[in-house]
């Protein structure tokens, strides 16, 4: 490294924290949640944000009780040689999960906006975007992200406001009376997708500046919850417009709610057009997050001699050619959303309840060992 | 090192600028053909009839009052098994590009079943650049006639009977539904797509009746005065108007509006209803001979007596038709899922209305003198 990473502001971590989830596979929220626990789905969201919110939680506190400055480091005071493990399997989800939202958003801009585009240019624009923010230092990503984010919001909330108009049947987002514990976390596997971060927070958390870890913990346990809103906001205004039967038939629930907003006596009549603008922002800048972490902790690995911060971007150019390659191999996107709920989804939600408390486990044994350590 | 780096950044720059602009999907408006309102009929060999409607190309901003309503639009029609089939056939006889994605109006015959009606529909949807917010409507008769008729309101680019719901309040009914309503309703349990039944009087149409579709077979069209029963209880009321004649004279509630609130429960086979239509209007056309009181009283009374009259026509017709136009059926089983469980989607499509209907009208003022 030429010089120590810059740190990055509270805020700054807020948002990166906030984009690192969610937005990269939100477009196909609520579709599955509610196929799996119908009308239960309400608290199959509740019980995934908590989750999410306990695991990003524990992930903090991890980081904290381990130390150094990226996820890498802190699996090695924790595992030792061993550390290449939890590593690769994380980095090994995280491609896989990325690299279908890739595939999958690339696919419904073919679909829905740009038939006779083929679907490989639409990937290498998403792909090479990503990459060219992931390979900016990471104040000047921050930077991009405190830029777009909020016109990402903005964007949504004006749609979501105009579509809350359209929104009639209201008894539809209330939860079903009959409660079933197994929908409901059938329902909750469903949207482990939205919460895959691949321990990004555990890599940025130890460059925000003058903040104790404590509250930089709570920090991202606040950008977890903002994002829960999000989603339920998403979800009250589908599950109203539409009901939990018809919504669970669309590949793209809210895409479809919003384009079917008709404003026929404005001057811009099909307003539904904006979130696109707000989500090609929202996916390339969650891709550069991820690619920016995954090259940060492989290039610290290969020792700290030399332009470290070269060998960053040629590890993130690395990472984008093996999302590029992977992107590639979907197909259809019902066969992609398959992929995403019925073979990532459990994988990850397996590895982080399984990695994160055995983790927790030998930190907190080494604190108790060595104390002054 | 520093020279690669340049060269890098000069070839992603072109790429992103050759990409980004998205040049594959551009198309001069001059070379597409923008289809307007597709009309289907049922057609020969199991096949429908699809006639789609083109703004005319040659019609421009200037000559647009020198071209006769009858030049506005042309249509090509074609017999094709399924929508994509038609668009393909279409494509075959035009120089231009077929282009859906501006569609405002889907007319389908009443003799479509809804077994066909919803595959055109599911096209529709499926079929990502047509705009699924285009109005449906179902005609008596053959749809194309309707479509073709030139009438002097349609001046190009937009299509008259697009126009007819798109004016917000303009209609005394809000009859209007969107492709994506009637799909939505279609896939729901315990609701019956409908469609504003379009008949030709003329060069434009009347359209003061609902198709009501059932889980199989033809539409059942509800009457008149059933269909404005349906308006008042789905609270779709802008500005309807009604007439008595009252001490030897013409006595008429304008500009009524309305709101109802519904309670729904399952009970027994049926599902039970509880509603209330609170209307209010103004009192319009009443001799000043009248004391004011005395006729907003009974126009009160009257507007009540008439709306119930309409509101039980509504339901009754529901019943006799074995349909669920309201989702009286679909709002009881999203409230009470434990009651729903035991019935299929077909159950609940089909269950009787037990409604207990109430209606409080309020003169809401007078028309003044000035």
């Amino acid at each position: 490294m030429t010089g120590p990473v810059e740190p990055i502001g509270r805020g700054q971590f807020f948002l990166l924290v906030a984009i690192s989830v969610v937005a990269g596979g939100v477009y196909i929220w609520p579709q599955a949640v509610l196929a799996a626990a119908g009308q239960n789905a309400v608290w199959s969201l509740v019980g995934s944000v908590a989750l999410a919110g306990a695991t990003t939680w524990a992930h903090g506190l991890w980081g904290e009780w381990a130390g150094g400055p990226h996820y890498l480091a802190a699996a090695e005071r924790t595992w030792g040689w061993a550390r290449w493990g939890p590593f690769a399997v994380t980095v090994a989800l995280c491609l896989a999960v990325e690299s279908a939202f890739v595939a999958l958003f690339a696919q419904m801009l073919h679909v829905l906006f740009y038939v006779a585009t083929p679907l490989v240019v639409l990937r290498l624009l998403i792909i090479l975007l990503a990459g060219w923010f992931a390979s900016k230092p990471l104040n000047g990503l921050a930077r991009n992200v405190q830029f777009w984010f909020p016109l990402v919001i903005f964007s949504f909330l004006f749609l979501w406001v105009a579509g809350m108009f359209q929104a009639r049947d209201w008894p539809a987002a209330l939860p079903s009376n009959v409660v079933s514990l197994v929908d409901i976390a059938r329902g909750i596997l469903m949207t482990w997708y939205l919460w895959i971060q691949g321990a990004v927070l555990v890599t940025l958390a130890p460059h925000v500046s003058d903040t104790p870890a404590r509250r930089v913990r709570r920090i991202a346990v606040a950008a977890i919850l903002a994002q829960g809103v999000i989603l339920l906001m998403i979800y009250v205004l589908v599950t109203a417009t539409l009901g939990p039967e018809a919504a669970q038939h669309l590949e793209w629930p809210l895409i479809f709610v919003v384009s079917n907003l008709n404003f026929s006596s404005a001057f811009i009549s099909r307003p539904g057009v904006f979130i696109l603008l707000g989500w090609v922002a929202a996916l390339i800048l969650h891709v550069s997050v991820h690619l920016y972490c995954g090259a940060t902790n492989l290039a610290a690995a290969f020792g700290g001699h030399g332009d470290q911060e070269g060998r960053r971007r040629l590890l993130v150019a690395a990472f984008a050619l093996v999302l590029a390659v992977a992107s590639s191999v979907y197909t259809s996107p019902s066969e992609t959303t398959d992929w995403v709920l019925k073979v990532v989804d459990p994988w990850a939600l397996g590895w982080c309840l399984l990695i994160l408390p055995a983790s927790l486990a030998v930190m907190w044994w080494r604190r108790r060992v060595r104390p002054a350590a | 090192m520093r020279r690669a780096g340049r060269l890098a950044r000069i070839v992603l720059a072109g790429l992103l600028g050759l990409s980004l602009t998205g040049c594959w999907d551009q198309a001069p408006i001059e070379n597409r053909a923008v289809v307007v309102a597709i009309a289907v009929d049922p057609g020969r060999r199991g096949n429908e009839r699809w006639t789609f409607l083109f703004p005319n190309v040659s019609a421009t901003a200037s000559s647009l009052s020198s071209t006769s309503p009858s030049e506005n639009f042309y249509a090509v029609a074609v017999d094709a098994p399924s929508l994509a089939a038609a668009f393909t056939a279409v494509q075959q006889r035009l120089a231009r590009d077929v282009y859906p994605g501006q569609l405002q109006v889907v007319l389908w015959s009443d003799r479509l079943p809804t077994r066909a009606v919803a595959s055109v529909v599911a096209a529709v949807a499926q079929n990502g650049i047509m705009p699924s917010a285009a109005w449906v409507l179902a005609t008596v008769g053959q749809a194309s006639r309707i479509l073709t008729e030139p009438s002097p309101q349609s001046v190009v680019p937009s299509y008259y009977l697009a126009k007819f719901f798109g004016c917000r309040s303009c209609q005394p009914f809000d009859l209007g539904e969107e492709s994506w309503d009637w799909w939505d309703r279609h896939l729901t349990p315990g609701i019956a797509p409908i469609a504003p039944v379009a008949q030709a009087a003329g060069q434009t149409v009347t359209i003061n009746r609902l198709a009501v579709y059932p889980p199989d077979g033809p539409p059942a069209v509800m009457p008149p005065l059933a269909t404005e029963g349906y308006g008042y209880l789905s609270g779709r009321v802008n500005k309807a108007t009604l007439s008595w004649r009252w001490r030897g004279q013409w006595l008429t509630l304008a500009d009524i509006r309305d709101t109802p609130r519904i309670r729904v429960h399952l009970e027994r086979g049926a599902v039970v209803v509880q509603e209330t239509v609170n209307a209010t209007g103004i009192l319009a056309a009443v001799s000043q001979r009248q004391p004011m009181e005395a006729a907003e009283r009974a126009a009160a009374r009257l507007a009540a007596a008439a709306i119930l009259d309409r509101c039980r026509a509504a339901v009754r017709f529901a019943n006799r038709t074995h349909t669920d136009p309201f989702g009286y059926a679909r709002l009881a089983a999203w409230t009470d899922n434990r009651a729903a469980a035991g019935m299929t989607p077909t159950t609940l499509d089909r269950l009787p209305i037990r409604a207990d209907l109430t209606v409080h009208v309020t003169v809401r003022g007078a028309g003044e003198f000035r």
